[in-house]
């Protein structure tokens, strides 16, 4: 994986291994194309189809998600070689790098998950994801309507009704 | 052209169908995640004709966040490739707060949890216990259609009680099918608390009073219709199972199947750790609202 000028074959890239992305806000980043290549699919294939000359488009993500997008790749395949959580190669710093990376506001978090679901790296959707599901664990009804910015919508007989529904499990 | 009506009604259906198909097909590919950069994907950007400034006030029904093409992204461009500089970054910021704050404004209503792309949020949504989403549910109305999803529920059923019945589609979705296995198991337990217990009133209140119903004990002994099963266990309790009274055996490995009215469950019992477990299936039939035993079948396995 570590292979620099990872857009072997027919598109050489402009500078040896790197890679420019633009995202939807316009902006550009020149990155390591093996970083980048390594973690996200999207951009692997990308680079494979010849993006590796031009910039390569990311209509959906912003710059704020991409550039910590890129970040993950970067540190995920410098230290783990873009290996999983599973693997041995997931050490302590990694696992901090991650930690911190889930502290992010809940705006970029939700961005961050858009990014990572449209770039395809999947360690960086698990934990976007992983972090969205401790922000609701055992969280109280009112508290959930504070954290996720919504306002109760039910009428009183559909809060009856939903109250029901959920009986079994919260009385 | 009446003869021809029912011929007519089907076209008409296969129409309808190829449509519902054409546009299944078309969300999927909007929102499929290996969609590939391209930059016919960029051309199909609009710019916001009411310009950013007006955005939080307009952006309310737009969808999709597609962000327009900015006078930043040329700025950008202008750029020598590399380094933005600092003056650029700036601005650039900026912008796209002043972008992405519409999508906001829109999800105060509809919650950015709904607005996530459905195969992502049932995978975020999958993390999460089953009380939690039930508590999510009641935070609104889309939090609830959220919460309710199926995929969730069914992968929340994997990993609480077994992989097995994946061909298996409940009849009331998941979420029943989840709460009604949750139910089911809880009252399985409650037998074995009976046994630690040596609770005969619990016994007797335990099982259907039907002369069907049937118990079949690892001693090997049959007893066939309430009284008589309920003698038996009189004896069993009485005399211990083998251990002393009041055995408070752990059971491992549940797995049950829920029908409307009737659900059997396997499982085995340990009496204690070094022991051979007992293979043990329980049926139980749903009378009044009500899950009582009709069957219990115990063996040592060798």
């Amino acid at each position: 994986m570590a292979t620099t000028g990872a857009s072997d074959g027919a598109s050489a890239a402009k500078k040896e291994g790197l890679v420019t992305l633009m995202s939807g806000d316009g902006e550009i980043f020149e990155v390591e194309a093996a970083a980048v290549a390594a973690l996200s699919v999207t951009i692997r294939h990308a680079i494979e189809e010849g993006f590796g000359d031009r910039p390569i488009p990311l209509p959906i993500v912003g710059a704020r998600a991409l550039a910590l997008a890129v970040e993950y790749c970067r540190k995920h395949h410098s230290l783990g070689g873009g290996a999983g959580e599973d693997s041995a190669a997931y050490d302590d710093e990694l696992r901090a790098f991650d930690h911190n990376l889930a502290k992010v506001d809940r705006d970029t978090l939700f961005d961050l998950i858009e990014a990572a679901n449209y770039l395809e790296i999947e360690g960086l959707l698990n934990l976007m994801c992983r972090t969205v599901a401790e922000m609701m664990k055992g969280k109280s009804v009112e508290e959930l309507r504070r954290t996720f910015d919504v306002s109760n919508d039910y009428t009183p007989e559909e809060e009856e009704e939903v109250r029901r529904e959920v009986s079994w499990a919260l009385d | 052209m009446d003869g021809h009506n029912p011929f007519v009604l089907r076209t008409l259906l296969i129409a309808a169908g190829a449509t519902a198909i054409c546009c299944i097909c078309a969300l999927w590919a909007l929102r499929s995640p290996r969609a590939k950069p391209s930059p016919s994907k960029k051309s199909r950007k609009k710019p916001c004709g009411c310009t950013c400034s007006c955005a939080p006030a307009c952006g309310g029904d737009q969808p999709l966040p597609l962000p327009p093409p900015t006078a930043t992204a040329a700025a950008a461009a202008a750029v020598p490739n590399g380094e933005i500089p600092s003056a650029a970054a700036v601005p650039n910021g900026e912008m796209a707060a002043s972008v992405r704050r519409p999508r906001r404004v829109a999800a105060m209503g509809s919650s950015m949890v709904e607005q996530m792309v459905p195969e992502v949020r049932t995978h975020a949504l999958s993390y999460l216990d089953y009380r939690s989403l039930c508590r999510l549910s009641m935070a609104n109305s889309a939090m609830r259609r959220a919460a309710n999803d199926d995929g969730v529920w069914k992968a929340l059923y994997r990993k609480d009680f077994t992989v097995e019945q994946d061909s298996v589609t409940p009849s009331n979705g998941w979420k029943a099918y989840y709460a009604a296995t949750r139910a089911i198991v809880s009252v399985n337990a409650e037998f074995y608390n009976i046994i630690r217990d040596s609770s005969l009133r619990g016994m007797r209140d335990f099982w259907l009073n039907a002369d069907y119903v049937k118990c079949l004990h690892a001693s090997g002994e049959l007893f066939t219709g309430y009284t008589a099963v309920i003698d038996s266990w009189r004896a069993a309790l009485n005399w211990g199972l083998g251990g002393g009274p009041g055995v408070a055996f752990q059971i491992r490995e549940v797995r049950a199947r829920v029908l409307s009215d009737i659900a059997w469950l396997t499982m085995k019992a340990y009496a204690d750790i070094d022991s051979e477990p007992l293979h043990v299936t329980n049926v139980y039939e749903l009378h009044n609202g009500r899950w009582y035993m009709v069957h219990h079948h115990s063996s040592v396995m060798a």
